[in-house]
């Protein structure tokens, strides 16, 4: 049915062009500034549609909007923001029913996404909950050390995908401009390019380019398909262990890391994030890590949480937890849990969220 | 892969060339500019290639030079040497390969033991059509049409400049060659149209051909797992795709050439109107038409002589000509239908004139012979669009319904497609001139141009196929 629309669409527009007057040019400067005019005014028209249709990009977040934003039953929400480590990580059933357990029972929503840095969470909090029929009670943010220190390596890495342009808006883009300003050890060339790629993308992502294909409504069934993940990295069980081990020893983060943590600009984009979400009545907030067997991001979650004075900070890396992780078959690689790795730490978390006061 | 003109980089790269072109002051810098900026736009691609091409350019060059100091025995040798080397180049890069691996495989029928090597040879982007131009420049001094130029940079400008540089339009020497020895200036007039013709290929490629496209590679790709149906409508979906495609390709050709000041010829006069495979030819890829016919048609005979003299040559001409396109049986089958189709249209004058029809022909006759001809067009595009001769026929059995042909289906928009291209070719012919029209009529005109270029970007497909002919 798209093809079918799109060529009305195309055959509109053929149709019109084939029908506006041929007119001598009169000042040049005039004619820049009508076309430019009518660009901009149908620019306009087209973002109030998209608007009024109800539309979103196509891709994997919108099938999690999809599912999450259609919630309207009893029981408050808790939102859990994050990448691959909380998709893989945390099941919302699980901790829906370890909240449950406690007497505090609680819809557990997902809204986390493999590669998705704070830039592309931030631009679909504000879709979920421009959305969302029943607002959340409680957001948890996913601490990762990659993402937080380079929150433009997946950026760069995904570069002119439709992922990057739908999300490219102007808020994210000054973000990412505020931050490519501010960052050390970046040199002219790097910086000349990947500001070139930000601009690029607000370019496409402000002209709708292919918004039409890439699509669909918010409300509206749609499949992605996100290609295959990588395959799953096989521990033994001693392995695991000494893995763990090193990781909770490790002081240091990467070099490329800067040491500041959370950095100026990560902690005023959270401090931007937070503000967002009050502004629709979310009151309640804490951080957590999901368990990793890569030092250097086991030593950030425990930075991070020592720094985090505002809010409760929960860190993965727990030794007691730990010790029961120690399974090669709970890890799908050094940063991902599985199977009952994953049940372990979810119900570990819930009960943690109930002890601390997080979720009363 | 080429840069292709619906893309952010070739917005960019146009962007920095225009401002630097029309910031020089002087003309033989403006020229040296834009020579190299077509080089720089070939060597996206693969910079190696740009040798060949500066070969391809010297040759040229210097048959021009010295077609302009010889005498007359020796012209006619200049000529078949500096032709030879284009074409032994474009032979070579283009057919060696093809040619090899059909004798091959005639010598394994044959029973005939042979070690042939095929080299997998790489095809330059473009060479189909700088070797044309430079043809074109050496057969156009030897004619007397062009002066010998005894600027390098000339030449080698004609030859390479970008717009259209990797799928035409074949632009005369004797066309372009004195709008390059004069110096270019900037007119508002010529920037408007280059902007307006420029938009209107921009919406035939992103908003059209690429939305058919959609429709038909999906099919073409996999033949055997679509039904009878499918089949049609893909086929009638590659009738418009390859029209939208190629047209607005040229377009945006036309139109780019323009902004700097250069005026193409047209390339393309609403083919699908054609009540003849004659008139098709005058209205489709014009500037490849009318280089065939100047020379290779012409040379070759072309309209003296009886009936079947003429057919040869009409034969030979869109047989060579399908064989231009690409080195595979299937394009030798579309120019040898293409080849009937004019013969045909060749001996059905001659009928006419012979034996005049007693009443006059009226409305419904002409639009017989435009649907027989555009039927004789699609079935010839089918052959174009398969991979092999022998996967166009198994097409054309299943639409025909002589062999059944079970499988998926599409959404059955044959119908909207014709509707499309019947949109375009009819209110393409209307034209509602306002130069001394209210204010209202030139702001409606720009601003409308505008509007829609934002819903042309809005309705492209995210994944831009590069142009058709690129590939040739």
């Amino acid at each position: 049915m798209k093809t079918l629309a799109c060529l009305l669409l195309g055959a509109a527009i053929v149709g019109l062009y084939h029908l506006l007057p041929r007119t001598h040019p009169g000042r040049p400067f005039r004619v820049a500034l009508l076309v430019l005019g009518g660009f901009i005014l149908t620019q306009g028209g087209l973002s109030a549609a998209i608007v009024g249709l109800g539309l979103v990009p196509k891709g994997p977040f919108h099938d999690l909007l999809h599912e999450l934003t259609d919630y309207e039953g009893d029981w408050p929400v808790v939102l859990l923001i994050g990448s691959s480590f909380t998709e893989a990580g945390i099941d919302p059933d699980t901790l829906a029913g370890a909240l449950a357990n406690s007497g505090r029972a609680a819809a557990v929503q997902r809204l986390a996404v493999g590669g998705a840095p704070h830039l592309e969470r931030l631009y679909y909090v504000k879709d979920y909950l421009a959305h969302a029929k029943r607002k959340p009670k409680l957001v948890l943010f996913e601490i990762a050390g990659g993402y937080d220190s380079a929150p433009l390596y997946q950026v760069h890495q995904m570069r002119f995908s439709d992922r990057m342009v739908a999300m490219m808006d102007g808020s994210s883009a000054w973000w990412a401009l505020r931050w490519l300003a501010g960052a050390d050890r970046l040199g002219l060339s790097q910086r000349f390019g990947l500001g070139s790629e930000i601009l690029s993308q607000l370019a496409l992502h402000i002209g709708h380019i292919g918004f039409f294909w890439n699509s669909a409504p918010v409300h509206g069934g749609a499949t992605y398909d996100a290609g295959g993940s990588p395959p799953p990295t096989r521990f033994s069980d001693h392995d695991t262990a000494e893995l763990l081990e090193q990781a909770a020893a490790a002081r240091d983060l990467k070099p490329d890391w800067p040491p500041e943590v959370p950095t100026r600009w990560m902690g005023a984009f959270l401090a931007e994030e937070i503000a967002t979400l009050q502004r629709d009545g979310v009151e309640r907030f804490a951080f957590y890590s999901v368990p990793s067997m890569q030092g250097a991001n086991a030593a950030y979650a425990r930075r991070f949480c020592a720094a985090m004075t505002r809010f409760a900070c929960i860190n993965g890396e727990d030794p007691e937890l730990l010790i029961q992780l120690q399974h090669g078959a709970d890890w799908y690689d050094y940063d991902h849990l599985k199977g009952a790795g994953r049940e372990l730490f979810t119900s570990w978390l819930g009960d943690r969220l109930v002890e601390m006061g997080v979720w009363p | 892969m080429a840069l292709n003109f619906v893309s952010f980089e070739f917005a960019a790269f146009l962007a920095v060339v225009y401002v630097l072109h029309w910031s020089c002051r002087y003309a033989g810098t403006r020229k040296w500019l834009l020579t190299i900026a077509s080089y720089v736009f070939y060597a996206v691609w693969n910079w190696r290639f740009c040798f060949l091409m500066l070969f391809v350019t010297v040759n040229a060059f210097a048959a021009g030079q010295m077609l302009g100091r010889s005498t007359c025995r020796r012209r006619t040798v200049l000529l078949a040497a500096s032709i030879g080397i284009d074409l032994a180049i474009l032979g070579f890069f283009k057919y060696y390969d093809f040619f090899l691996s059909n004798v091959a495989a005639a010598l394994a029928d044959l029973g005939v033991p042979a070690n042939l090597t095929v080299m997998r040879i790489i095809l330059p982007v473009g060479i189909s059509f700088y070797t044309f131009h430079a043809i074109s420049y050496v057969v156009d001094v030897y004619r007397g049409k062009v002066e010998p130029v005894p600027s390098f940079v000339n030449i080698a400008l004609y030859i390479s400049f970008f717009p259209q540089l990797i799928a035409g339009p074949i632009v005369r020497a004797s066309f372009i060659m004195p709008q390059i020895r004069q110096p270019r200036s900037f007119s508002p007039a010529q920037q408007a149209i280059g902007v307006r013709v420029l938009l209107r290929g921009f919406i035939y490629k992103a908003a059209i051909s690429d939305t058919l496209a959609q429709i038909a590679d999906p099919v073409f790709a996999h033949v055997d797992q679509y039904d009878a149906h499918a089949l049609l409508t893909a086929t009638v979906a590659f009738y418009g795709q390859i029209y939208f495609d190629f047209a607005g390709y040229s377009s945006m050709a036309i139109g780019t050439a323009r902004l700097f000041g250069y005026r193409f010829p047209p390339n393309f006069n609403y083919p699908y109107r054609a009540a003849s495979v004659t008139e098709f030819w005058r209205r489709w890829h014009m500037s490849l038409s009318f280089w065939l016919r100047d020379y290779l048609y012409i040379p070759l005979g072309g309209n003296r002589g009886g009936a079947l003299f003429v057919c040869r040559n009409l034969m030979i001409t869109m047989l060579l000509g399908g064989l231009w396109h690409g080195a595979a049986w299937n394009y030798v089958v579309w120019g040898a239908l293409h080849g009937v189709g004019l013969c045909a249209n060749k001996l059905w004058r001659e009928v006419r004139r012979r034996f005049p029809a007693p009443i006059d022909m009226h409305d419904g006759s002409y639009v017989a012979a435009v649907v027989l001809t555009q039927l004789w067009i699609t079935l010839a595009w089918v052959f174009f669009r398969c991979d092999s001769a022998a996967q166009a026929t198994e097409v054309l059995a299943a639409i025909l319904g002589l062999r059944p042909h079970p499988g998926a289906a599409v959404l059955p928009v044959e119908g909207l497609i014709l509707a499309v291209i019947g949109i375009d070719h009819t209110l393409g012919s209307v034209r509602l001139r306002l130069s001394r029209s209210p204010r209202w009529a030139g702001a409606l005109a720009w601003s409308g141009l505008g509007a829609l270029f934002a819903l042309g970007l809005a309705a492209m497909p995210v994944v831009q196929k590069p142009f058709i002919y690129f590939q040739f």
